[in-house]
């Protein structure tokens, strides 16, 4: 596939289809890019939603980037996506300080929380904006943390020592009050407070449910009980050192987060070829990683509707994936082990017998799960009909992966996209059209399979390339090798160089995106030139996944709350950051 | 006969069945707390209170491969007023922070917190604005695990410690110590 034609017909449709709405429309790093003023956002956003040849359907995300000292100070992004034509655009929208932005959650629903946290961590205004609160920090934080001005360790609005105590009780009251007031609806319905310590929430996820009996008449996700600063942390930290934050973001699947990173970074280096036994094995471990991600998530929906041994069955098989993780990573779970350029070291001796020996027993342990759910009665009472969520409704709100699968969206990135040589590999994508809980649950369980048959492929492919091919030779971007180190003093000179100032990235921006477990996850990068990022954005799918969630519960019980949860398998430090 | 006839019980200690003398009372007691420790120190429940990605570790610990029920902590209860031990598995964010503490001022006494993971214990990887460094300015904490996450060994052998402090019966949790102990007792809490 030539992506450069494809990019350039692009880009001239899209200046077309634009004129004049369209300040510039550019290719940067085999991506377009449109820049536009914030008062022709909105007409430019129908003009590329409505194209019948375009048909960007899908917003991606809203973000912005802190250029301090420009003038205007910020550009703020949406990254948009045709579902139906395959192609990307990012606009660009030059904001001042003082400046404010037309909101488009009307046009794209998932713009409503993408708009928040961009005015919560960045202080942009959107105007006419339905419900524009801070959503990631508390209600009463001071400052917005990813502007330029902002310190990484925060200015000490919690002073810690004596008054520490006093200081979170008070912001719990504050918060206790916010629910009783600001959230009750009619006088008989009551408010019912879920999370954020509540065992079916998986994690820390805080829901307001305005209840008529035991009828969900509304819901009101608070999040943010996660809040890290990574996206913070990582404008502090080296390219290299990065990576290392990124497993710990969607901690169900580690090495998906890293791939997705690694990937974005060498978009913005153009010279850095990534050998072809690198790919394989990162397609091996992303594999593996879809699939336990997909057992946690299985294992602990069925046990939040009431089937304790499929959490057992789950996590014992999860073992075994966690037993090659430590094999190629040394760790269980967090293992750095893609990295800039290639993989951390080659697959160990007797990792292909172990990887065999997995597979051998995989589709006996996952009907085992299949034997016990898919046809009980119990299971499909559940589960059918429950959280129905149609197809354009949910490309609209931005939801990607197994949920829109499910709910007859027929768009995978591996196979529409593809990335890490995913085109050489064969498998099928599992579409269900009724977009219940219950298709959710056969797409997922289908994906499990189609992950199974991709790890086998990919350990032939592995085979047939030679070994000592894990990672780039090009040793501006990767370290020396050992025997380097040990032979030369060139060698510990770059070795000594590399870890203490990291690499030097191209300028330039960039978007790099993989099929994660959870849908469409993606790290939009902005690069000065120097060893550090100037804006790491992360696109998690849990977040724009989690924000349909009010649409989907709305008129079930507060038992389907449960099994809703469950079924988008949310991972809160993604959602949070 | 009549009940008024019958004598009021004494409420001295009169001497037991066996004839042995009453002032083996003494010792009974003695052993009473250790018989306490022992059933505590082997049935403590964990609260399910999991924040990030240590948490993972944790139901990795409580499924089969390392079944945390050979110690009888298998029970994880999702209410605070039926746990004893709080496992914070996870970086606290300042916005979860009042959360935690609530969660650990509604545990019965006595309560102990295991501070699994770098996160918990300082903040670890993540020194931003909206971590706190150590959940030891929230609630006080027992034992620290270190790791990024803890294997799941690592968790038991933590649990495996508290146990042997229980029943060791001269153990002082860490809310009855300073500074912890200061605070529980100021007059205006």
């Amino acid at each position: 596939m030539d992506v450069g034609v494809q990019q350039a017909t692009l880009k001239e449709l899209v200046s077309s289809r634009l004129g004049s709405l369209a300040e510039s429309v550019d290719e940067i790093n085999g991506q377009a890019v449109a820049e536009v003023t914030a008062v022709n956002l909105r007409p430019a956003l129908s003009t590329l939603k409505e194209s019948p040849e375009l048909k960007f359907d899908y917003l991606s995300f809203v973000s912005a980037v802190d250029l301090y000292p420009r003038s205007p100070r910020f550009d703020a992004i949406y990254n948009l996506y045709s579902t139906q034509r395959h192609h990307w655009l990012r606009l660009k929208v030059p904001v001042a300080e003082e400046e404010t932005l037309p909101t488009v959650s009307d046009l794209y629903a998932t713009a409503n929380w993408h708009e928040r946290e961009v005015w919560d961590l960045f202080g942009i205004t959107f105007d006419r904006h339905p419900d524009l609160r801070r959503i990631v920090t508390s209600d009463h934080w001071f400052g917005h943390p990813l502007r330029k001005d902002y310190p990484v360790e925060g200015r000490g609005a919690w002073p810690l020592g004596a008054n520490v105590l006093q200081n979170i009780a008070e912001e719990g009251m504050a918060d206790q009050a916010d629910i009783a007031s600001s959230e009750m609806g009619p006088a008989r319905h009551i408010t019912l407070n879920m999370g954020p310590q509540h065992p079916a929430t998986h994690g820390v996820l805080r829901l307001a449910l305005e209840l008529d009996g035991e009828n969900i008449v509304d819901c009101i996700p608070h999040i943010g009980y996660l809040h890290t600063g990574i996206e913070k942390l990582s404008e502090h930290h080296n390219w290299t050192q990065n990576v290392t934050h990124y497993g710990r973001m969607d901690y169900l699947s580690p090495m998906n987060n890293e791939l997705a990173y690694c990937l974005a970074v060498e978009r913005l280096i153009p010279d850095l070829e990534i050998p072809k036994r690198a790919q394989y094995i990162r397609v091996l471990m992303s594999e593996l990683t879809r699939i336990i991600s997909h057992l946690v998530w299985l294992g602990t929906h069925a046990l939040d509707i009431g089937a304790m041994s499929v959490f057992m069955y789950c996590f014992a098989e999860r073992e075994k994936i966690l037993d090659l993780y430590e094999m190629v990573g040394g760790e269980r779970m967090m293992t750095a082990y893609i990295r800039i350029g290639g993989c951390a070291a080659d697959v160990p001796e007797g990792f292909e017998e172990a990887v065999q020996g997995w597979a051998r027993d995989f589709q006996h342990n996952l009907d085992i799960n299949h034997n016990l759910l898919t046809k009980n009665p119990i299971w499909k009472e559940r589960t059918v009909g429950i959280g129905v969520l149609g197809r354009e409704e949910s490309i609209n709100a931005g939801i990607s992966g197994p949920l829109a699968r499910a709910a007859g969206v027929d768009w995978d990135l591996r196979r529409d996209n593809p990335y890490s040589s995913y085109e050489e590999f064969d498998f099928d994508i599992p579409v269900e059209t009724a977009g219940d809980v219950y298709s959710r649950y056969l797409v997922r369980m289908e994906e499990m399979v189609q992950a199974h048959r991709i790890v086998l492929q990919a350990l032939e492919k592995i085979r047939e390339t030679e070994p000592g091919t894990h990672v780039s030779r090009n040793y501006k971007y990767v370290p020396p090798r050992r025997e380097d180190i040990d032979a030369s003093i060139e060698g510990l000179i770059h070795h000594f160089k590399y870890w203490t100032e990291g690499i030097p990235v191209p300028t330039g921006e960039a978007y790099g995106f993989i099929e994660a477990s959870k849908g469409e996850l993606g790290f939009y990068l902005v690069s000065d030139g120097s060893a550090r990022p100037v804006r790491v954005k992360v696109r998690g799918p849990s977040f724009s996944n989690l924000s349909a969630l009010p649409r989907m519960v709305q008129g079930h019980l507060i038992a389907d709350v449960v099994a809703i949860i469950g079924s988008i398998d949310i991972v809160l430090g993604e959602v949070d950051r | 006969m009549s009940l008024s006839s019958t004598p009021e019980p004494s409420r001295k200690p009169s001497a037991a069945p066996t004839g042995r003398p009453v002032s083996l009372a003494g010792v009974f007691t003695a052993s009473l707390n250790k018989l306490v420790a022992w059933m505590q120190a082997n049935s403590i429940w964990p609260l399910t209170a999991g924040l990030a990605c240590c948490a993972i570790e944790m139901m990795a610990t409580s499924a089969s491969r390392f079944d945390i029920a050979r110690f009888g902590s298998e029970v994880f209860r999702a209410s605070p007023r039926q746990a004893d031990l709080m496992i914070v598995s996870g970086r606290l964010s300042w916005k979860m922070a009042p959360i935690l503490r609530e969660l650990y001022d509604q545990m019965p006494f006595p309560k102990w917190v295991i501070s699994m993971g770098a996160c918990a214990s300082s903040g670890g990887l993540f020194r931003t604005y909206a971590i706190v460094h150590g959940v030891d300015h929230v609630v006080p904490v027992d034992i620290y695990v270190p790791g990024c996450p803890p294997r799941p060994e690592a968790l038991l052998d933590a649990l495996i410690k508290l146990q042997k402090r229980i029943k060791s019966g001269s153990y002082v949790p860490a809310y009855a110590r300073p500074p912890w102990k200061q605070w529980l007792e100021a007059p205006d809490r």
